[in-house]
C-alpha cells in the first residue's frame, strides 16, 4: 500500500519518464525554423525592396523639382531694344526681354547709336509720362522719345511700391538707363516735365 | 541586450521565454525561437500526444508553431508564454477533434461527479501491466488533460486559464483522476 506521497512521487517520475520517451519530432523542429528563416528573408527582402521605392521617390522628387524649377532660373533673358523712327516722335525705342538670344547685327546697330549719341549721359536718367496701353506699356518723353515696356520686362524692373499703386493712371516717372541704353529702374519723378512745343 | 541589438544571435540563456517571444517578434531572432521550442517543443508535443494519437499530436504541434511564426497568433502578455502556448494548442486540438468528428461531447459533462471506472473494473486493469500513457488514457478527457497540466508544472489558476473551467471544476477532476491512478497503483501492488 502506497502512502499518497509516494503515489505522488511515483506519478511524477512516470510521467517525466514517458515526456522523455516522447520528445517533439526533430522534423517538426526543423520544418518550423525553415518557415522561420523562409520568413525572416522575406522580410528583408520587402524592407529593401521599401528602402528602393522610398530611394527611387526621393531622387524623381528631386529630378522633378530640378526640372521644373531650373528653367526659370537657369535660362538667360536677353535684353532687347528696337529703335524706330516714327513721325509722331523724334524717336521710338521698344524695350522687352527675351529667351532667344538677339541677333548680333541689330545689337550692334544699337550700341553704334548709343555711341554716336553724344548726350548718352543724360539719357541715363530721364523724366516720362507712363502710360498703360492694353498688352504693354509705354513712356513718353514730349515728343523727343516714345519707349514701349513689355509686361515681362515690367516684372524684371525695380519699381518701388508708390508707382505700382498708382500703374493703372498715368503719371510722371523718372527712368533709369546703364550705359547700355537698358531700362534699369522706374521711380516717381518729383514734378512733371514741362514740354517745349506742348 | 545592447550587445544582441547589433548581434541577434547572442541570445544569453538566461532570458524568459516571454523575452525569447519578443526578440524572436522584434527582430526575427530565429536562434531565440530555437530556444522556445527547446524549451517547450517536447511537453506541448507529449500533452498533445496524450490527449491524441501520434499523427495528430505531430499536426497540431506544427500548427501552433507555425501560427507562432507567421504571427496569426499573436501572444499580448496576459498570461505566461507557456500558458499562452498551451491554451492556444488545446483550441486547436478540439478544433480539430471536432472536425474529425473525434470529439465526444459527453466528456464535456459533468465527468467530475463519478470515477470513470468500477471498482471491478479498476481490479481489472490492475491485473495488467500498463504502460503511463495507457493507464493516462483509461482517464476521461478533461480529467486527463487536467493531471497532464498539473504534472507539467502548470498552477491550478494556470489549468483553469487553460481549459476554460472554474477552479472547483478542475480540482474535482483531479482528485478523480487521481483516486483513479492510486487505486490501479495499489490493486498493482497488491498483485
Amino acid at each position: 500500500m502506497q502512502t499518497p506521497e509516494q503515489f505522488e512521487q511515483e506519478l511524477k517520475q512516470r510521467y517525466q519518464h514517458d515526456k522523455a520517451l516522447h520528445p517533439l519530432p526533430a522534423h517538426i523542429r526543423d520544418t518550423v525554423l525553415r518557415h522561420a528563416a523562409a520568413k525572416q528573408a522575406r522580410h528583408f527582402a520587402f524592407n529593401w525592396r521599401n528602402l528602393q521605392l522610398a530611394l527611387a521617390c526621393a531622387a524623381l522628387s528631386v529630378l522633378g523639382y530640378l526640372m521644373v524649377s531650373s528653367p526659370a532660373q537657369q535660362t538667360p533673358l536677353y535684353y532687347q531694344v528696337t529703335v524706330l523712327h516714327d513721325e509722331g516722335f523724334n524717336e521710338t525705342q521698344q524695350h522687352s526681354v527675351s529667351e532667344q538670344k538677339p541677333q548680333h547685327a541689330k545689337a550692334d546697330r544699337y550700341q553704334q547709336y548709343l555711341a554716336s549719341n553724344q548726350h548718352s549721359e543724360a539719357l541715363h536718367h530721364q523724366v516720362g509720362l507712363l502710360r498703360r496701353q492694353q498688352q504693354q506699356w509705354s513712356i513718353t518723353v514730349c515728343n523727343d522719345l516714345f519707349l514701349t515696356i513689355t509686361p515681362q520686362l515690367m516684372d524684371k524692373l525695380d519699381i518701388p511700391g508708390q508707382v505700382h499703386m498708382r500703374l493703372e493712371q498715368p503719371q510722371w516717372v523718372e527712368f533709369i538707363r546703364n550705359r547700355q541704353g537698358q531700362l534699369v529702374a522706374i521711380q516717381p519723378a518729383t514734378e512733371a516735365l514741362i514740354c517745349p512745343h506742348s | 541586450m545592447a550587445l544582441s541589438f547589433f548581434w541577434p544571435g547572442a541570445v544569453t540563456p538566461e532570458l524568459t521565454s516571454e523575452q525569447l517571444y519578443s526578440r524572436y517578434q522584434q527582430y526575427g531572432d530565429t536562434n531565440a525561437l530555437e530556444q522556445l521550442i527547446a524549451l517547450h517543443g517536447n511537453a506541448l508535443y507529449h500533452f498533445l500526444l496524450r490527449q491524441s494519437d501520434r499523427t495528430l499530436a505531430e499536426d497540431i504541434s506544427q500548427q501552433c508553431w507555425l501560427k507562432l511564426v507567421s504571427s496569426h497568433a499573436c501572444f499580448a502578455g496576459q498570461s505566461n508564454f507557456k500558458t499562452w502556448l498551451f491554451t492556444l494548442a488545446r483550441h486547436s486540438l478540439i478544433d480539430e477533434l471536432r472536425r474529425l468528428n473525434r470529439w465526444q461531447w459527453q466528456e464535456l459533462g459533468d465527468d467530475t461527479a463519478c470515477a470513470p471506472f468500477s471498482p471491478e473494473e479498476v481490479l481489472a486493469i490492475s491485473q495488467q501491466r500498463l504502460q503511463f500513457g495507457e493507464l493516462m488514457m483509461l482517464l476521461p478527457f478533461t480529467q486527463r488533460e487536467a493531471l497532464m497540466l498539473q504534472l507539467e508544472g502548470f498552477s491550478l489558476q494556470e489549468i483553469c486559464q487553460i481549459t476554460a473551467q472554474g477552479s472547483e471544476t478542475v480540482k474535482s477532476r483531479l482528485r478523480y483522476a487521481r483516486q483513479f491512478l492510486q487505486q490501479h497503483s495499489n490493486r498493482a501492488q497488491q498483485e
